[in-house]
């Protein structure tokens, strides 16, 4: 198996995986409680990863030591720090994994995945558009509207 | 009431991209599995404070639950591990699309046969129909030109 199936298989599992996970939590949000269930997934991730950095990723060991990309390197001082606020989206996946906890019981796995998607992909056509963060703007076609509307279309149907 | 799940969902998913875009920003600097690492962090210190100073939701200590239910955050790491593997491979566009289309595939499997703890919600033939034009959609969505300089995982 070559590296390019491969990495397609891995974007397969990966989504066989989100939706999983997302599964999991909300039983697990069910038994224990939303923000209960939050902080034991947050956790048990912390842990899970921290042992995959020690056992695979060794370039990464070293709290405070930076590895910056290439891509960084390219475009920005290597010297400059590392916003603090960058650290903050550990804080919004508390956010995401309460409202997915919330949802998932009462509109079932498609639903909740469907409006996520729409969020998702409105958030990004978005960003692009108004080029957040920084990020370069690629505005919006009508391709991409088509691409929104389609997405409705669907949610109205799953509904 | 539903449509307060409804939006519940929605900012759920707005508030993943905007995720999506701070950890990526965030693995520029300290490395991908490194920035998932203090992303697990940050969440679990910020719930554990929520939990401490009384923000009770239910009983951390009940018994009997299934081991697997605790894996849901083990889960998620290991899909950043592939999704980085994955993307300077065969790139972001097909990546979010095998990604999004097999998401909705096996939610639909959970639903029909209300597996991990679900109740089961029958598929028909209109949630097929829904769940084509859900993916026709991303799929139109993301293969114009680059959606995002940042990986989406």
């Amino acid at each position: 198996m070559n590296n390019k199936s491969l990495a397609i298989l891995f974007s397969m599992l990966a989504g066989v995986f989100v939706a999983v996970a997302t599964r999991l939590n909300a039983s697990l949000g069910e038994r224990i409680g939303i923000l209960e269930s939050s902080f034991v997934i947050h956790l048990a991730g912390a842990l899970f990863a921290f042992f995959l950095i020690l056992l695979f990723f060794r370039k990464e060991r070293g709290v405070l030591r930076r590895a910056p990309s290439k891509q960084l390197a390219g475009r920005q001082d290597e010297r400059e720090k590392t916003p603090v606020y960058l650290f903050g989206g550990g804080v919004l996946g508390i956010v995401i994994v309460l409202c997915a906890n919330l949802s998932v019981p009462k509109l079932g796995m498609v639903l909740t995945m469907g409006i996520f998607l729409m969020g998702n992909l409105i958030f990004a056509v978005a960003a692009d558009h108004f080029g957040f963060f920084g990020l370069p703007v690629f505005k919006i076609t009508r391709r991409r509207l088509l691409g929104l509307a389609c997405t409705a279309l669907g949610l109205m149907f799953v509904l | 009431m539903e449509l307060l799940f409804l939006l519940l969902a929605f900012t759920g998913g707005t508030t993943l991209s905007f995720q999506q875009v701070v950890n990526a920003s965030l693995g520029l600097h300290i490395g991908s599995m490194k920035s998932s690492f203090m992303n697990h962090v940050v969440g679990a210190l910020s719930a554990g404070l929520l939990l401490l100073i009384g923000l009770k939701t239910g009983n951390l200590f009940v018994g009997k639950i299934p081991f697997t239910y605790f894996l849901g955050g083990c889960v998620g790491v290991l899909m950043v591990a592939m999704c980085n593997f994955a993307i300077p491979r065969i790139g972001m566009m097909v990546m979010t699309i095998f990604i999004t289309s097999f998401q909705l595939l096996s939610s639909c499997l959970i639903d029909h046969f209300g597996w991990l703890g679900a109740k089961s919600i029958p598929f028909t033939f209109v949630r097929g129909i829904g769940i084509f034009l859900l993916v026709v959609g991303a799929f139109f969505v993301f293969t114009k030109g680059r959606t995002r300089a940042y990986d989406t995982c």
